[in-house]
């Protein structure tokens, strides 16, 4: 049970949520980890608020429910303020602050670790607003060394299967952003 | 989420990552699923979804029906036509469907249903529920007859036993219920994608099938039988017989540290898998607790539940649903003469919340004392 890391990936509908999820999913069955994966479903919609949820375990993962995320990645202010309590004190948090407000962050770090990620204009300078989720999974994976790098890369050929218009290239060049931490 | 699962069967083998409403559909199509009706419902829509895709790249059929009970009697001309067929649908759906269901048992003719259950009655919500018990295991549309209903709690076993259901549907002629639910079908975990090979050596061929009668006797698909020689009679008792024989061929369950246990926690679906958490966290705390999950709640796996109070005299019972109470008449049926009344107990929830390891273990801290 000790290995088991519980991650919250928030943020709202369109900005990679679920995918950020599929990518750090990969990536876990890469490393030979057991892995279990929810997202909120239902009547979602394009800037709705998403959630996803993945258990990494090197042990056997029984329960599908998760109730205190031991890591989270939160992607704006509306999913900060709703989960950020529901964090088990001293995880990791990665927070996006081109969308979440100093102030507000400052209000709730209490005994978080918080990193803060100014990831979507990265990411819009980069070229492309939507690997803004990339760039934080790579923070997300250096901070807390959830998985090796080498089989995020390989997550990430699996999520974005080289054929997609170079999407697979500027995601990798994301994380690495993100992993390097040189923002 | 699903990942790309491609003609070329790559991913055979190997560790993939589908949603259990994906999973189904990938073993479904393995197993040679010639073709899919239904209509999409919150939570079970991914699986129509994954056969629109895939089945158009095989050259099979896919409908997506104007209705449930359109979708149903698709199922019922496809599989009077001997082909391999299935549908899929969540609580309301399944219900809209009852009337087709009851033809296709009436008619015994093979096919896989699917239920990835959410809260009721009516509209409910959209939530994971096992509210649907009752519906599945005693027929559910009008009449006298059963289904073989598998129940999964995991992606691997959504995977196998929708391969199984094509073969029992096929070998007893007979619908076959996979019952799934808003957490089954919703959830990721890896799993072996291995190719279909069938379950029974001797597979019946489908000489029964519609398939034009040209240089042969008409095959005859009916389920009126007007006149009392008609042999509605002999229908039924006939149908009773087979269900006597998959009662002792085919009920299946699994016992987790059930020896010695001071109590044993019956479940399953997802319930199941909650449970099994919370008893891990008990038997660490010196808790004697074990897990009787039924893997087939029709046939039910009743016998193994008497065996098990054999050998455990001592044991206490408690049954966890997501439902105000539906298996918890079968446990009180099969273990009525050899349990204590008061010492089989009920953990339920109304479909507005699912259990959790902490409540389940307060639960059973409440019971032992």
């Amino acid at each position: 049970m000790s290995t088991e890391k519980n991650v919250l990936i928030a943020g709202f509908g369109g900005q990679g949520v679920v995918m950020a999820g599929n990518v750090l999913a990969y990536a876990a069955v890469e490393a030979g980890k057991n892995l279990l994966a929810t997202v909120s479903y239902g009547a979602e919609m394009r800037g709705g608020t998403a959630r996803a949820n993945i258990t990494i375990s090197d042990e056997e993962i029984d329960s599908p429910i998760v109730e205190v995320p031991n890591v989270a990645m939160i992607m704006n202010a509306p999913s900060f303020a709703k989960y950020i309590e529901t964090i088990e004190p001293g995880s990791h948090v990665i927070v996006n602050s081109s969308m979440i407000d100093d102030e507000l962050i400052k209000s709730k770090d209490g005994d978080l670790k918080i990193t803060k990620v100014d990831a979507t204009n990265h990411a819009i300078k980069m070229g492309n607003i939507k690997v803004a989720n990339i760039i934080m999974l790579g923070v997300l994976v250096k901070t807390t060394g959830i998985i090796d790098r080498d089989s995020i890369i390989n997550g990430l050929q699996r999520a974005f299967r080289k054929d997609k218009k170079g999407l697979y290239y500027i995601n990798v060049q994301a994380f690495e952003i993100g992993y390097s931490t040189k923002l | 989420m699903p990942e790309t699962i491609d003609k070329k069967s790559s991913s055979v083998g190997k560790k993939v990552l589908l949603k259990g409403n994906e999973a189904v559909a990938e073993a479904a199509i393995k197993a040679g699923c010639d073709a899919y009706f239904a209509y999409p419902i919150t939570p079970q829509t991914e699986t129509a979804e994954y056969f629109s895709k895939r089945m158009v790249d095989l050259n099979r059929i896919f409908i997506q029906a104007e209705s449930e009970v359109a979708a149903i009697n698709m199922v019922f001309g496809a599989s009077a036509a001997g082909a391999r067929v299935m549908t899929s649908s969540s609580s309301p759906g399944i219900s809209l469907k009852q009337e087709g269901i009851s033809y296709i048992a009436g008619a015994e003719l093979p096919c896989v249903l699917i239920n990835v259950v959410r809260g009721g009655p009516g509209l409910g919500n959209i939530l994971p529920s096992q509210a649907d018990y009752f519906q599945t295991t005693r027929g559910g549309g009008h009449g006298d007859y059963r289904c073989i209903t598998l129940v999964p709690n995991s992606i691997q076993e959504c995977y196998d036993m929708t391969m199984a259901a094509f073969d029992l549907a096929d070998y007893y002629r007979m619908p076959v219920f996979i019952l799934s639910d808003g957490i089954i079908g919703q959830m990721v975990e890896p799993f072996v994608m291995h190719e279909y090979s069938p379950m029974f050596a001797n597979m019946p061929k489908k000489d029964w099938a519609l398939t034009g009668c040209k240089g042969r006797e008409p095959n005859v698909v009916r389920t009126l039988y007007m006149s009392p020689a008609d042999g509605l009679e002999q229908l039924n008792r006939r149908l009773f017989a087979k269900y006597e024989k998959i009662e002792a061929e085919y009920r299946d369950c699994q016992q987790i540290s059930c020896d010695g246990a001071d109590l044993i926690i019956i479940a399953y679906g997802a319930t199941s898998r909650i449970a099994k958490a919370a008893i891990k966290k008990l038997n660490k705390n010196g808790k004697k607790v074990g897990l009787f999950r039924p893997k087939t709640v029709w046939p039910w796996p009743g016998p193994e539940l008497v065996e098990l109070v054999k050998n455990n005299k001592k044991a206490k019972f408690l049954v966890i649903e997501m439902s105000m109470g539906q298996m918890i008449e079968d446990v009180k049926l099969s273990l009525m003469d050899v349990v204590k009344k008061d010492w089989i107990y009920f953990y339920g929830m109304g479909g507005g919340w699912c259990p959790t390891p902490e409540t389940i273990c307060e639960k059973v801290n409440e019971v032992l004392g």
